[in-house]
């Protein structure tokens, strides 16, 4: 143990700045800069920005509350029956009154009809409609879709809580900009203490989510509204016909508004509680799910965004390009990055990977805390995800990008997005003959 | 055979004399009024026209003198079979006068029975119909009561002897009686169905209808929800109408939809009100009553339990001899107290005057057709009645002196501390309020109202002096 020690002191005594530059470049040049430094600048920029925007903040504010217009909040769904009582107790509870609530049940097995139509008569819901045979998430926002009334739709979903004001922060960002055509609430984990794997989540979630988010939405580049918490103008929703079939529709949407020529906005203020996996197999599961479509939206269906003379303009190729770049191709680059240290310095591999574990660590810590400083909301205390750092470091680092490497391969290869048996096979049937 | 040879004939007022039994046939516009057709033995109704025959056997037994609700009474060629309710009520039919040989038993047999009805006098509207209902079963020689199905019910249900005492609109109350006769031990009923009845008006005649869950009409419109697999599209079936060649078209993808279950399906209907534009996929199911069209929802309708009963030994008992239903309403009027306390404190009372020189006096009111105003005040508003005579009559006597219903028809009260003739002018004073107050509150009602008044007196028993009080009304 002491000669490994001795060794590895000798090791990092003998990196030179060049050395360091050639064994770390990874770390260095796509996590580091890219995720520390570039992140903090614009957080600084954000937050300044956010100052001297403050009376533009009160402003659209009291135009919201001045024009006070109905927005429909739609909860489409399958076996959601037995969250439905409470969700409508958290809505109850918000600051903005003026919303009609559209609940679909898209052909459940559970009691979620009796459900829904004794909230119906109770008046807790305004509108229930069921279809009896299942047709698939975008069917059933469809369906709500097609029979809202309000001027902005509002996209729950049904296990999620949110905070007294949730309703109206979502709703500012389109006061602040005409042009915005669809803004994200800010989802937080509610089960962060249930085990690791949610605990784990809740700091992706925490950290990587929801600053990444308020990085991209302020970059104009931010990729996906989130199912759980997502707001959109009518017009805009009818305009591009609204959801197409899924899996991974939350993206799909949002490239579709972006395309259509809106920005799209996070709005880090409304924020919503939601339950994540609890084990690493539904974990693995629900990121295959995400991580496919990320090839089957950006790389396939949406390709056009990238021919100069289809649907091109510099956001959204540069919003492709950063997700692309980030989301897929340093996956294959990280598998490089291996294989570059095991080609090239393999008896020094373990000092290499250890390093980068520390690195990794000093990294997330340096984040956590200095990050931390930027964000309005916190869910859990900041003390209880400390000793959970450096588990970040496997599960970020190693876990879900193996789990995103496979995902990736399996759908470039095999389309396997159109097997998932989250969207009824009678659509996706057709939607892989389409090319959607 | 014989009685083709033996031709009866009536004479021109319809009357036949046959083997000791007087026999009136009433025709249709005969100008007799019922008060007419007492003296005769046996009613024939000439049914040639059911409407009439029906009308007529009805207001027959809705008399309430037993020597007509009692009487045999028969069809004379009936056309048509009059349904259970009719021939519950009469007592059975003849082609021909030559035929009343075949029913002669029947009549001897009732009329033996009502004679075996002892002379009776019910104090109130209840006992009239209680009375009703069990003497013409036992002189009918019934032991059950069953309720018919009948489609001119304002219930559903008739009890014959006592639904034709009721129009529709207060038909209800039949139910009240039986339950009453019930509590009493008169009869014993046993499930015989469940029905309901209008929240508002208690009748039964419903319209279960499809409606609306905001507006409550029923002009609406049904359409298929279709959901159109490549794009996600769903909408209702008029989103897809192609007007030019009448297929459907997605009007999200453009696409022709050509064939259900491989590229579009149903997934559910959608309703859309033509009155408010309400769009729903559950219609509420109301029943809108057909009397007052009040829109009932289901919940709120009234369910009765419909029995069939019997009668129980004490009820033939109470056939034959007569009975008075107690209604329990009248003891608990405010400002009054139960008869036997009031015959407790009448006794003090002497007691008292045997050793002061005071006067006592007790008067009694008989309203002879309280059993009538009370059934046209109605259930609910009859205990506010009886508080508000109870009010009058405190009104004029002293703080101690004590009010109480013997029965909803009689009341008696004491009238102490003053002279026999100043206790008459206040009993009359007292009459003269009540007058007012039921002819002001009561439409159409002409009172029978009747007063008494006598001294106590220290030399005889308490209830004798009170049993001269309340008996012999007229």
């Amino acid at each position: 143990m002491e000669l490994f020690i001795d060794e590895y002191i000798n090791f990092l005594l003998s990196l030179t700045l060049n050395r360091f530059i050639r064994v770390f470049w990874f770390f260095i040049i796509f996590e580091f800069i890219r995720y520390v430094i570039l992140d903090l600048i614009i957080l600084i920029v954000f937050s300044l920005s956010n100052k001297l925007n403050k009376k533009k903040k009160n402003d659209a504010h009291e135009m919201l509350t001045f024009e006070q217009p109905l927005v429909s909040l739609i909860i489409p769904g399958k076996n959601e029956g037995a969250h439905l009582y409470k969700l409508m107790h958290s809505l109850r509870n918000q600051t903005y009154k003026n919303f009609e609530v559209i609940v679909v049940d898209d052909g459940s097995d559970d009691a979620t009809p009796i459900i829904g139509k004794s909230l119906l008569k109770q008046g807790l819901i305004d509108v229930f409609l069921r279809n009896d045979i299942r047709g698939g998430k975008a069917s059933a926002a469809n369906l709500a879709l097609r029979f809202a009334k309000g001027k902005f739709i509002v996209h729950l979903d049904a296990d999620c809580s949110f905070d007294y004001d949730a309703i109206e922060k979502i709703l500012l960002p389109f006061y602040l900009d005409e042009r915005v055509g669809a803004v994200g609430g800010n989802v937080m984990v509610r089960n962060y203490k249930e085990s690791l794997v949610t605990t784990l989540q809740a700091i992706e979630y925490y950290d990587t989510i929801s600053i990444g988010r308020i990085i991209s939405s302020h970059l104009g580049i931010y990729r996906v509204i989130s199912g759980a918490f997502g707001a959109f103008k009518k017009e805009v929703m009818d305009e591009i016909k609204g959801w197409d079939i899924g899996p991974g529709l939350d993206g799909d949407i949002t490239v579709k508004v972006r395309k259509a020529g809106y920005k799209i906005k996070f709005a880090s203020e409304a924020v919503c509680l939601t339950n994540v996996p609890n084990t690493f197999r539904k974990l693995i599961k629900q990121r295959m799910r995400w991580d496919k479509s990320l090839v089957r939206f950006r790389m396939r269906k949406h390709k056009d965004v990238f021919y100069p003379n289809k649907a091109f303009n510099w956001s959204n190729f540069i919003s492709f390009t950063e997700n692309i770049t980030y989301g897929f191709l340093l996956n294959f680059k990280w598998l490089f990055y291996i294989v570059d240290v095991l080609a090239n310095h393999f008896s020094q591999a373990v000092f290499i990977l250890i390093t980068n574990f520390f690195m990794y660590v000093f990294m997330n810590y340096f984040k956590y805390i200095v990050f931390s400083l930027f964000r309005i909301r916190k869910n859990a205390p900041m003390y209880y995800f400390l000793p959970f750092i450096p588990c970040m470091v496997i599960y970020f680092g190693y876990f879900l990008r193996i789990v995103r490497l496979v995902a990736h391969s399996k759908e470039l290869l095999f389309k396997a997005s159109y097997n998932d048996p989250w969207n009824p096979y009678k659509t996706s049937k057709h939607a892989k003959e389409l090319g959607l | 055979m014989n009685q083709l040879e033996v031709s009866i004939v009536q004479d021109e007022q319809g009357v036949v004399q046959y083997k000791g039994h007087t026999f009136f046939t009433l025709y249709p516009n005969s100008g007799k009024k019922i008060e007419d057709l007492l003296g005769f033995s046996v009613i024939l109704i000439h049914a040639a026209h059911s409407t009439f025959a029906s009308f007529t056997i009805q207001r027959l037994r809705a008399f309430n003198d037993p020597r007509m609700y009692l009487k045999p009474i028969f069809f004379l060629q009936p056309s048509i079979d009059s349904g259970n309710y009719i021939n519950t009520l009469v007592d059975g039919s003849v082609f021909n006068l030559n035929q009343l040989d075949s029913i002669l038993p029947r009549v001897e047999d009732i009329l033996i029975k009502n004679q075996s009805v002892k002379p009776f006098e019910p104090n109130s509207y209840e006992s009239i119909l209680v009375m009703k209902l069990l003497t013409f079963a036992y002189t009918r020689s019934r032991k059950s009561i069953e309720p018919i199905p009948y489609i001119f019910s304002g219930i559903n249900y008739a009890y014959p002897a006592l639904s034709c005492n009721f129009e529709h609109i207060e038909e209800y109350k039949v139910f009240e009686l039986l339950d009453l006769s019930e509590k009493e031990g008169l009869i014993k009923g046993s499930f015989y169905d469940k029905t309901h009845y209008c929240n508002q008006c208690h009748q039964g005649a419903l319209n279960y209808r499809s409606v609306c869950p905001k507006c409550n009409s029923s002009n609406s419109e049904t359409q298929d929800i279709i959901h159109h697999f490549p794009c996600g599209n769903v909408g209702p079936m008029s989103d897809y109408k192609n007007h030019l060649d009448d297929g459907l078209t997605c009007s999200k993808c453009n696409k022709s939809l050509r064939h259900i279950g491989v590229d579009y399906d149903k997934p559910s209907v959608l309703h859309y009100c033509r009155k408010c534009t309400h769009r729903f996929q559950d219609f509420e199911v109301k029943a809108k009553c057909l009397h007052c069209e009040f829109d009932n929802s289901l919940e709120a309708l009234l369910e009765k339990e419909i029995k069939s009963y019997v009668i129980t030994n004490k009820g033939e008992n109470a056939a034959i001899y007569g009975y008075n239903v107690i209604n329990r309403e009248v003891e608990e009027i405010a400002g009054t107290v139960n008869y036997s306390f009031f015959t407790s404190m009448i006794k003090l009372e002497i007691e008292r005057m045997k050793v002061t020189s005071h006067f006592g006096n007790i008067a009694a009111i008989a309203i002879h057709n309280a059993g009538e105003l009370l059934s046209m005040v109605g259930k609910d508003r009859s205990p506010v009645l009886l508080a508000e005579i109870t009010a009058i009559i405190r009104r004029f006597i002293r703080p101690y002196d004590l009010v109480s219903f013997k029965n909803s028809s009689l009341i008696v009260f004491s009238i102490t501390d003053v002279s026999l003739d100043d206790a008459a002018f206040i009993l009359i004073d007292i009459v003269e309020l009540l007058e007012k107050l039921i002819t002001d509150n009561v439409k159409d009602f002409v009172l029978n109202i009747e007063k008494k008044i006598k001294p106590l007196t220290t030399q005889l028993q308490t209830t004798n002096q009170l049993d001269e009080l309340i008996t012999n009304f007229q």
